[in-house]
C-alpha cells in the first residue's frame, strides 16, 4: 500500500529527514507544527504548501492532514523539542487512529521509559546522540545505535574498541560475548572491512558492528571497554 | 489522604477549594511559585505549594507524589497535562483525574484508568464521590 509520512515538527532535523525521504522515493511527507512563522517559511520556500498550522494533538487536525487517509498507510514521525507534545501526539496515532508505524524523537533519557510503558518503542533519543558524538571524541567508548529492527527491541551496534580495552589481541572470530549478541564484523582504524569469521586480531580503534538487544546496552559498554570480557 | 494538584489554573484553585475540608494534606505544585502568592487558600495549615519542573520526576516526588492518593492535573495545556499525569502513573492505587480542554482525545485516556475533567464544564463531584469511596 502506498505511504504518507506526517512530521509533527519543523526544525533542522525534519528538515533534513524530508531530504532524505525524497532521496528514497518517499515523497508524500507533509510537515505540521503549531508555530504559524515556522509553518509560512516553509512553504515559501517549498513549490507547493508541504507544511500545516494547527494542533499537533487535535484528532481533527491530524484527520485534516491526512492521518486516515483510505488510499494510503499514513506513518507518523514526532520531531519536536518537547517530549509531551511527541508523547501525545504519537499515542492519538497510535490509539485512536490505529496507526502501526510511529515513530518519536525523545528529548530526555529520563523518559524513553514513559514512552515505551506506553506503546511508543520507535524511539530516537535526541539527548543521548549528541553525549556521544562528545564522548566517542573524547575518547570515551559508547556503543551507537545505527539501526532499529523494528518491534524487536534489538538494534544494530557498532562500538569503537578504546586504548585501555582487555579485548585488544583477542581473536575476532573466537570473541565469546556474555549476553546474545551477533558480531558481524570489524572495520580497522584504515576503514577495511573483516567478517567476524576471519581470524584477526581486535585492534585499538577498530569498530565492532554487532547486533544484540537494546537491554544489553549497558553490557556492551562494560565488555568492550575490557572491564568484563568473556575470555 | 493526601491530594497533590499539579498547575495553578482558576480551576485547580476551585478543586483545591473543594477538596480542602476533606483531605489531611494538600499539596499544590506548579514550574513557578510566584503563581500561588495571592492565595488565600496556603492561610490552611494543611495546604502548601511548592515549585519546579513538573515534567520531571525528581520535582513530582519532592512534592509528594508516592505518598499521594489522588492526583489532579492542569498544567494549561492539554499535552502537557496529560504527560504528566502519565509521568505520575507510578502507583496503581493513586487515582489521577486529568483537567482537559479538548475532550475530544478523552476516551483513549478513559481506557487507560485516568479519570478525565472537561475544563469547560468542571464538576467537583467526580473527585469528592472518589474520596467518598476512601
Amino acid at each position: 500500500m502506498k505511504k504518507n509520512i506526517i512530521i509533527n515538527g519543523i526544525n533542522d532535523e525534519s528538515r533534513a529527514l524530508y531530504e532524505d525521504l525524497l532521496d528514497h522515493n518517499l515523497d508524500d511527507v507533509i510537515f505540521i507544527d503549531s508555530n504559524r512563522e515556522l509553518v509560512n517559511d516553509l512553504n515559501y520556500k517549498s513549490d507547493s504548501p508541504i507544511a500545516y498550522l494547527g494542533n499537533p494533538i487535535s484528532p481533527e487536525f491530524l484527520e485534516f492532514v491526512g492521518i486516515n487517509r483510505e488510499d494510503s498507510e499514513a506513518i507518523f514521525v514526532s520531531m519536536t523539542d518537547s517530549d509531551s507534545v511527541n508523547l501525545i501526539s504519537c499515542e492519538i496515532a497510535k490509539l485512536k487512529f490505529e496507526l502501526s508505524q510511529v515513530i518519536s524523537i525523545v528529548n530526555s533519557k529520563e523518559n524513553v521509559p514513559l514512552f515505551n510503558a506506553y506503546g511508543i518503542s520507535e524511539l530516537v533519543l535526541r539527548e543521548k546522540s549528541i553525549i556521544e558524538i562528545i564522548l566517542n571524541t573524547a575518547g570515551v567508548t559508547l556503543p551507537i545505535r545505527l539501526m532499529d529492527i523494528q518491534l524487536k527491541g534489538t538494534s544494530v551496534w557498532s562500538i569503537r574498541i578504546p586504548s585501555g580495552s582487555e579485548i585488544i589481541g583477542d581473536d575476532l572470530s573466537k570473541l565469546k560475548i556474555p549476553f546474545r549478541a551477533i558480531i558481524l564484523g570489524k572495520i580497522d582504524s584504515k576503514g577495511n572491512p573483516y567478517q567476524s569469521t576471519e581470524n584477526i586480531d581486535i585492534e585499538e580503534d577498530d569498530t565492532i558492528l554487532i547486533i544484540s538487544s537494546n537491554r544489553n546496552e549497558e553490557s556492551m559498554t562494560r565488555f568492550f571497554q575490557g572491564k568484563e570480557n568473556g575470555q | 489522604m493526601r491530594a497533590l494538584i499539579i498547575g495553578s489554573s482558576v480551576v485547580a484553585r476551585q478543586i483545591g477549594e473543594s477538596l480542602n475540608e476533606k483531605v489531611e494534606k494538600l499539596v499544590f505544585l506548579d514550574s513557578d511559585s510566584y503563581k500561588f502568592h495571592s492565595w488565600d487558600l496556603f492561610k490552611e495549615d494543611n495546604i502548601s505549594f511548592q515549585s519546579g519542573d513538573i515534567q520531571k520526576m525528581d520535582t513530582l516526588l519532592d512534592a509528594g507524589l508516592e505518598e499521594s492518593d489522588i492526583v489532579v492535573v492542569d498544567a494549561g495545556e492539554d499535552a502537557v497535562s496529560l504527560f504528566v499525569a502519565q509521568k505520575c502513573k507510578i502507583n496503581l492505587s493513586t487515582s489521577i483525574f486529568i483537567v482537559l480542554d479538548d475532550m475530544s482525545i478523552s476516551d483513549i485516556y478513559q481506557n487507560s484508568g485516568f479519570v478525565i475533567l472537561d475544563s469547560h464544564n468542571l464538576s467537583s463531584n467526580k473527585i469528592i464521590k472518589h474520596l467518598e469511596k476512601f
